[in-house]
């Protein structure tokens, strides 16, 4: 299983740590020290249903996040999740359904900006990578897209107004 | 406790009010073989809960194996160790049978497994029915030969189990067993009649049963993978098939029967016959026999005034006709071999004989212009004088290319996929891209129900067709099962 993993670095105080794992197979562990969008390509040997789990490790909540007076956020060691490529699957919208676990057990939903300690946990819970992708964009769509016949009509139609 | 060698039961989720007939086919198969075979329908015992609150999680979870709130996936576990619990108080089979009927049973089937042996492990299971395999592009024997190395399941069959079953109990191995070698039985009159006699059959809606009088088709469509499936049209005689109707009818008290098979009219000359019989028998029945089925168009030389006359008296209700488009251009390109004219012939002669119609038609096939859609509106106008015989109309969610079909494998190169079955544009007629394909398919809908013809499940089409266009917006890849659907009679795959 070829896993491709495209993130946005902000590399503040030498920039993130993360560990890429599947189930207990670490596959990825570095320190990314270079700012901004950055490809890790890994190869893991496990099969699945598994977990693909990122682990941002050893940042200090008081020292590695750049405030301004007024607290605002100026700079960071993080790292945004841009997207997750599993063989010839592409998840992008699609993270903001999995849960990003804060090492004091907080669990954040909706969210691929990973500033906190913790694990953004990839559930695949199928051994048919096309199923389980497809079960997945089903929810998310009838999640986030309520049906409306009128909506739906106005927007395939509207390059005809 | 009843005791068994054989438990054949069908699993959810498939949407239907129909009694299944593969577990009452390979019941009647293995008895005539001395073994002792019970069957059950928990597809059907699970859509009778329809009212109950986690009836629609449940039929989502199963169907697709996946829910945005895992927090309920016990729900589903509990209701499938109910299941067990109570079969297995019911029944001590020595083997459990599970007719997977479509991809979306798979999830059931793989959980049932599960549990039957976490529980009783010694009970042997074999699983078979097209949704093993019916995967698509994926499609392959991997879901159900993961199942076997996991000692989930003991066994599987790949398509036709009448003769395999046997086979399996017999001897443990042979054509289509743990394999995909499997072979088409091209003598579908040595299968004894279905036997329902396990089923409640007062449950079901509509009174009917299902019948099989031929496999295969005799056409090649261009967007149709059956012939893929099924190499040879296979076909019963029509004495075979009236004698089953006859019998079922007297046995279970049913008298509609709905065929299963891809056209009733295949073979004109097995055709004949079976009306000729039927005709004959409700002449003089007290209870009238009555059956539809999917059926060709032909025109009055091929399909004779007497032909007609016969049609009806046999008990024809219902024929549903792959109409597909009212431009000849666009049937042409797709092979469906009629013109306007037969076209007219038929539908003159169905309304003469009073023979109701359903018109099965695709909207945006990839030859079809702005010109040849019009000409199916036209059709439809031209045609509201039948209104009364052409009850129903089926729009589909538009053309999805399909692996397998004659358009993928002769015109793959003129076609870019772009991530979809649906998502395609092709080379020769650009302007027709899947928006415009919504686009003409809404109007299509609004416009033949404004004329006054029943437009059938409209909304459930644009809404997958709303699901697919988010995923094609999102430039994501359209899965699978998105083809797919539990409806029994609108399956995409064969």
């Amino acid at each position: 299983m070829k896993i491709g993993i495209e993130i946005i670095a902000k590399n503040y105080n030498g920039g993130p740590k993360l560990k890429v794992l599947v189930g207990d197979e670490v596959l990825f562990d570095n320190q990314i020290t270079t700012r901004g969008k950055q490809l890790i390509e890994v190869e893991a040997k496990s099969q699945l249903p598994g977990q693909i789990i990122l682990c941002h490790y050893d940042k200090d909540m008081k020292r590695d996040t750049k405030l301004e007076h007024n607290g605002v956020i100026v700079d960071d060691k993080a790292f945004i999740i841009n997207t997750v490529t599993i063989d010839d699957i592409k998840l992008k919208y699609e993270l903001y359904l999995f849960d990003f676990i804060k090492d004091d057990g907080t669990v954040v939903k909706n969210n691929t900006y990973i500033g906190h300690n913790g694990k953004f946990v990839i559930d695949i819970d199928k051994d048919n990578l096309y199923s389980w992708y497809s079960g997945m964009q089903r929810s998310l769509v009838s999640v986030q897209e309520p049906f409306s016949y009128e909506q739906f009509r106005k927007e395939i139609f509207e390059d005809d107004l | 406790m009843l005791n068994c060698d054989l438990l054949v039961v069908s699993v959810p989720y498939t949407d239907t009010t129909y009694p299944l007939q593969a577990p009452a086919i390979i019941k009647a198969s293995v008895e005539q073989y001395g073994y002792k075979a019970q069957t059950f329908d928990l597809n059907h015992e699970f859509i009778k809960s329809h009212n109950e609150d986690n009836f629609e999680f449940l039929k989502n979870f199963f169907s697709f194996g996946t829910t945005d709130d895992k927090n309920k996936i016990h729900i589903a576990e509990q209701y499938i160790q109910r299941v067990v619990e109570e079969l297995l108080q019911k029944y001590s089979p020595t083997w459990l049978a599970i007719s997977v009927f479509t991809y979306q049973c798979q999830t059931f089937t793989e959980m049932l497994s599960r549990e039957v042996k976490r529980v009783k492990p010694w009970i042997k299971i074999v699983v078979g029915g097209q949704g093993i395999t019916t995967q698509g592009i994926n499609s392959s024997d991997g879901w159900v030969s993961r199942l076997q190395k996991e000692k989930v399941v003991d066994n599987y069959i790949i398509s036709e189990g009448e003769v395999s079953i046997i086979d399996l109990l017999k001897k443990g191995y042979g054509d289509g067993i743990n394999n995909t070698n499997w072979k088409q039985q091209l003598d579908l009159e040595r299968s004894p009649f279905p036997d329902y006699s396990d089923y409640k059959l007062e449950e079901y809606e509509g009174d009917r049963l299902m019948i099989t009088g031929s496999r295969g088709c005799v056409r090649k469509c261009s967007f149709c993978d059956i012939h893929k499936h099924w190499k040879k049209f296979v076909y019963r005689s029509g004495e075979s098939i009236s004698n089953e109707m006859i019998k079922q009818s007297q046995t279970y008290k049913r008298y509609k029967f709905h065929f299963t098979d891809s056209l009733v009219n295949g073979s004109m000359k097995a055709y004949r016959d079976l009306i000729t019989h039927m005709a004959a028998h409700n002449r003089s029945a007290e209870n009238k026999i009555s059956w539809g089925g999917q059926f060709i168009v032909r025109g009055i030389r091929a399909m004779n005034k007497q032909d007609w006359k016969l049609t009806k008296e046999s008990g024809a209700d219902w024929l549903a006709l792959g109409v597909e488009s009212g431009s000849e251009s666009v049937r042409d390109h797709m092979k469906k071999q009629f013109s306007n004219k037969d076209l007219d012939e038929f539908v003159e002669q169905a309304s003469i004989n009073d023979v109701k119609l359903k018109f099965l038609m695709i909207v945006g096939y990839p030859t079809e212009t702005q010109k040849d859609f019009d000409d199916t509106l036209e059709m439809f106008e031209k045609y509201k004088k039948y209104k009364n015989v052409i009850t129903n109309v089926q729009l589909g969610s538009t053309l999805g290319v399909l692996p397998g079909t004659p358009l993928a494998d002769d015109y793959g190169h003129d076609l870019s996929l772009n991530n979809g079955e649906n998502f395609w544009t092709y080379k020769h007629n650009k302007d027709l891209t899947f928006r415009e394909r919504i686009k003409r398919r809404m109007i299509a809908g609004e416009e033949i129900a404004k004329m006054g013809y029943n437009v059938d499940a409209n909304v459930s089409q644009i809404k997958l067709l709303h699901f697919l266009w988010n995923v094609y917006k999102k430039d994501q890849t359209q899965g699978v099962i998105d083809l797919n659907t539990s409806e029994v009679t609108n399956q995409k795959y064969s």
